[in-house]
């Protein structure tokens, strides 16, 4: 266990007569410091690394390189508590130097709004911020603005529409089987272009990571190809692939496959060399190596990965989709500017919205269920 | 040294490549000539959109544009995860709207945007702003939580004031993860600077330019188009790097 | 400490933080009051192609208003500022529509379909002037395609972009063929988009304006059939419309745009005019063969095209063309298009340049 707080740096010496705290209430010593309390944070280990960031220049880098990539999860949605609350016999049973004064109350707790307890309005706001539905009141609110903007009529009936009238036409698109249609090609789109992508993304990305000659004849391209927007091909997809499903499912192909392929690439260069060293102690063969020891260990970031791939070309294919199709989501919301209906625009925004909401809370799932074994493996390493 | 060169050789072998086939391609008749643009071509279109400004015209439009929305976006996103990472009652009022509206694909908003705010110039800058902001305030909110108790406790100890922390410890310390964030926001702007472009297609830009040449027919013009904006991202990708490297120099990753 | 600091204003924070969200909605929503007297400018949006030097250049009347700079002096004269805003030809419709639901233009030269929609949904915009720079439509189909008329294609699938002027030529073909919308499959599909789907052959025919000529010249489509030659009330029209608001507050401004742009029409409609129109066009970005394709053989005599009185015909084309649109479900209420037309401005504006008999049939 890392021990960086700076009270920890103490000599390990049973010296308690010298703490003002009245509050120790530990047996005297020869008792041994008890353990540090405060969890802190650990370096982060890669697999809650996310992308997409490239790995930095030049390739292939060492085995032991971690690639230097942000943390890009959501907070949970409506949030708890975001951080495990400190116990709260945090440093007054430590034997800290001899402070002048008690350490104020806050300090083992995370630097987040304490509440001044003698006030009431803090009470309320920590009674609040206490209670589960709490994440639920800004969008409540953002909704009751909405509705008021809407009849109240600070903007037109063609700039704003009000909540209800879009309930309405959802439900009307609904029983016309209309939605339903564009809903079922969109996603069939996203489905057939993502299992491509990702599986050949996957791929190559093993190769990649695996074969520095490889890497040596493809990473300049790879990385070219890779940052090109892939909304900037969709008028050169049209050109080549005419307006019929290929085009979009090449676009997503194409918006998949890198993101994967380098999520996996830095996966396989982030595994820790000890894990190969051990594996070639038992004499495993490169392929049971990489069957039984890269694969499964890059599984967390090839799945974080494809998080980011699918609500990536989820968009990319919207934006296909708005520009030239005769059918689909994105298609239904061009038709609907077209025919000024901003209703049927709101429905479109906010059922892409949540299709995206419903697709990363899905894979999110699904990576911490995988990861539940996987966790309890790394625990005891 | 020779290593290096060698290696940097093996990796242009498959453009190289990849130029002849091209080139093989564009000799197979006028329907593929349509499609394979052949090399001369595109290098007499690049002289021609070169001698009439226009290219550099489109491009400056786009790079302002985009370095424009990544400041605005991006000041605003630090600002707004400084305050999520620092306030719970901050966070718990704007995580949840924050992580709803952020699930709309970007370019999905573009319709509504189109109506609100009209097809010009500060449709495409706010498209880039929004796209800025979302990756800039998830990195700092994440950064600044991260940062770690033992710098805040420095803090109390040599009784800093509150600007002092801010400014001594916390920024610091969660630069590194201010800084990715600034570089997803950069990869990011630029695909909503071009997507922007593409669907508000008035006025100068490269998407602009891209848009009206598919228009025209103008294969060259497209495929010139393309490889200027896939040079320019890489070309923004390394200089933000080498930026990101020159302020988080040795520090600790996050 | 810092965060006793934002506790103490958590409230003015969290409504700041919120504010911002709704930055972009309330903001350009809330549209600007009216000055007491005059306007800082006027807004008219015209279609332009985005010719080479990136510059903007218009097509049509408003190219013509825009070069002769009349219009200009005389709204200078008055404090006003003239400002033209370019609509790109691929979704002229929706960004004129928009544009006006947030008041960001006041006169358009767009289209006649649109425009039904616009104020079936409740926008309020009014024609102005009449008459212009009107289209002929065309019916295209690829290269080595056998279809000789609309006939043989029933079943297949044509690229049409919904909601355009030149839906309604489209209509007014199949029903004189005898032919139902259900009976061909639409491919709603903007001009770009379907020009390429012609090209490679996702779409068996593609109907639009004059750009098919550019598609003839590639060797990519045939054009089978133009609008040149049937009756004119089948031809659509793009027109100048303005909106209501602004006709009622600054019906001096309105006028002298309705002056300048009848004065235009004028100018172009003398037999000279034709080959300057044609050399303008050219300039703004279309062949000029195209431009010569386009106007030649058509039915039309020149002088009469760019005739602004509001006849018996026009208003039998618009209240056609409103019922289309409800029929074929591209608006939901009916409209009464009797409310569209403000005929005082030109009537004046022929006074003030003494044409009243200029285009008396």
């Amino acid at each position: 266990m890392s021990t960086n707080s700076v009270i920890a740096t103490q000599p390990r010496s049973p010296q308690p007569s010298h703490s003002p705290s009245s509050q120790q209430s530990l047996p005297l010593p020869p008792q041994p410091m008890p353990p540090q309390p405060l969890p802190l944070p650990q370096p982060q280990p890669p697999q809650q690394q996310s992308l997409p960031l490239p790995a930095p220049a030049p390739l292939p880098p060492s085995p032991q390189q971690q690639s230097h990539l942000p943390s890009q999860q959501s907070l949970p949605l409506p949030a708890p508590a975001l951080l495990p609350p400190l116990p709260q016999q945090s440093l007054q049973q430590v034997h800290p130097l001899p402070l002048p004064l008690p350490l104020p109350q806050h300090v083992g707790q995370p630097a987040t709004a304490p509440g001044r307890a003698p006030s009431a309005r803090a009470g309320l706001v920590a009674r609040w911020l206490a209670w589960r539905w709490s994440g639920w009141t800004s969008p409540l609110l953002l909704l009751a603005l909405w509705s008021a903007a809407t009849s109240l009529g600070w903007a037109p009936e063609q700039i704003l529409v009000s909540p209800l009238q879009v309930l309405h036409t959802t439900w009307e698109l609904i029983e016309s089987g209309e939605l339903r249609q564009h809903l079922e090609i969109s996603v069939l789109r996203l489905a057939g272009g993502f299992a491509i992508g990702a599986v050949a993304g996957i791929g190559f990305g093993l190769l990649l990571g695996l074969s520095p000659g490889l890497r040596a004849y493809t990473a300049p391209t790879f990385n070219v190809l890779r940052q090109l927007p892939s909304v900037a091909l969709i008028p050169l997809f049209i050109l080549l692939f005419g307006i019929g499903e290929s085009f979009k499912i090449f676009i997503v192909v194409k918006a998949t496959f890198f993101i994967v392929a380098l999520a996996v690439h830095d996966a396989v260069a982030g595994l820790s060399e000890r894990y190969i060293e051990v594996a070639r102690v038992y004499g495993f063969t490169r392929w049971q190596i990489v069957r039984r020891v890269v694969l499964p260990g890059i599984v967390p970031a090839t799945l974080t990965g494809v998080r980011i791939a699918l609500s990536r070309s989820w968009m990319v294919l919207v934006g296909a989709e708005l520009l030239a199709a005769d059918s689909g989501l994105g298609q239904m919301m061009e038709m609907a500017r077209q025919m000024f209906r901003l209703d049927i625009v709101m429905v479109g925004v906010v059922l892409t919205g949540g299709i995206g909401y419903a697709l990363d809370r899905g894979l999110r799932w699904l990576e911490a269920h995988l990861m539940r074994w996987q966790r309890g493996d790394r625990e005891n390493t | 040294m020779k290593q290096n060169i060698f290696n940097g050789a093996k990796g242009l072998l498959l453009p190289l490549a990849a130029l002849a086939v091209w080139e093989w391609a564009s000799r197979q008749g006028s329907g593929a000539a349509y499609v394979f643009v052949p090399v001369e071509q595109l290098a007499q279109g690049v002289a021609e959109l070169l001698r009439s400004g226009e290219l550099w015209l489109h491009l400056r439009a786009s790079l302002t544009r985009t370095l424009q929305g990544l400041l605005i976006g991006g000041l605003l996103g630090i600002a707004v995860g400084t305050l999520m990472a620092q306030s719970r009652v901050a966070d718990r009022l704007i995580g949840p709207l924050f992580h709803s509206i952020r699930q709309v694909p970007l370019l999905g908003l573009v319709p509504l945007l189109g109506l609100w705010v009209g097809s010009g110039d500060a449709a495409k800058l706010l498209v880039i702003v929004i796209a800025a902001f979302y990756p800039t305030v998830l990195n700092t909110s994440e950064g600044m939580r991260r940062v770690d108790q033992s710098y805040r406790e420095v803090g109390l100890m040599l009784t800093l004031t509150r600007g002092q922390t801010f400014r001594r410890l916390l920024l610091p310390a969660a630069l590194p993860a201010i800084v990715t964030g600034v570089t997803h926001a950069q990869a990011f702007g630029w695909l909503a600077c071009v997507g922007g472009e593409l669907l508000f297609a008035a006025g100068p830009g490269i998407g602009s330019l891209l848009v009206n040449a598919e228009q025209g027919g103008r294969m060259d013009v497209v495929l010139i188009s393309v490889l200027a904006i896939a040079l320019l991202a890489q070309t923004m990708n390394f200089l933000f790097q080498r930026a990101a490297g020159l302020l988080v120099r040795g520090r600790s990753t996050l | 400490m810092f965060d006793s600091f934002v506790v103490k204003r958590r409230g003015a924070l969290a409504v700041l933080a919120l504010s911002l969200f709704s930055l972009t909605g309330a903001a350009s929503v809330a549209s600007a009051a009216p000055a007491a007297g005059l306007p800082e400018s006027v807004r008219i949006a015209a279609v332009a192609r985005n010719a080479t030097g990136g510059k903007a250049l218009f097509a049509g009347s408003s190219a013509l208003v825009a070069s002769q700079g009349w219009l200009a002096a005389e709204l200078g004269k008055l404090g006003v500022k003239l400002e033209w805003l370019p609509v790109t030809t691929n979704s002229v419709a929706v960004q004129v529509n928009e544009a006006f639901a947030n008041k960001s233009i006041d006169f358009a030269q767009y289209g006649d379909l649109p425009s039904i929609i616009a104020n079936a949904s409740g926008l309020k915009t009014r024609l102005v002037v009449p008459g212009g720079s009107l289209n002929n439509t065309y019916l295209v189909v690829p290269f080595n395609s056998t279809a000789r008329s609309i006939n043989d294609l029933k079943g297949k699938k044509i690229a049409l972009h919904r909601g355009r002027p030149w839906e309604y030529p489209f209509s007014r073909l199949l029903a004189a063929n005898g032919l139902k919308s259900t009976d061909v499959r639409l491919l709603n599909l903007n001009p770009q988009a379907g020009a390429a789907a012609l090209a490679s052959g996702s779409a068996d025919a593609f109907f639009t304006l004059s750009d098919a000529f550019l598609l003839e010249d590639k060797k990519i489509g045939r054009v089978i059939w133009a609008s040149k030659t049937p009756p004119q009330d089948w031809k659509m029209r793009a027109e100048l419309w303005g909106s209501a608001d602004f006709l009622a507050k600054y019906p001096q401004l309105a006028q002298l745009v309705a002056t300048a742009y009848v004065r235009a029409h004028q100018i172009a409609s003398v037999d000279s005019g034709r080959d300057e129109y044609i050399q303008a066009e050219a300039a703004a970005g279309q062949p000029e063969s195209v431009v010569r394709r386009e106007l030649d053989g058509d039915t039309r005599a020149w002088k009469a095209r760019w005739s602004p009185l509001l006849t018996a015909e026009v208003k039998a084309h618009y209240a056609a063309e409103a019922l289309y649109a409800k029929q074929s479900g591209l608006i939901a209420k009916p409209l009464d298009t009797s409310t569209l037309y403000v005929p005082q401005f030109v009537e004046q504006a022929l006074v003030q340049l003494k044409l009243q008999q200029y285009w008396a049939p």
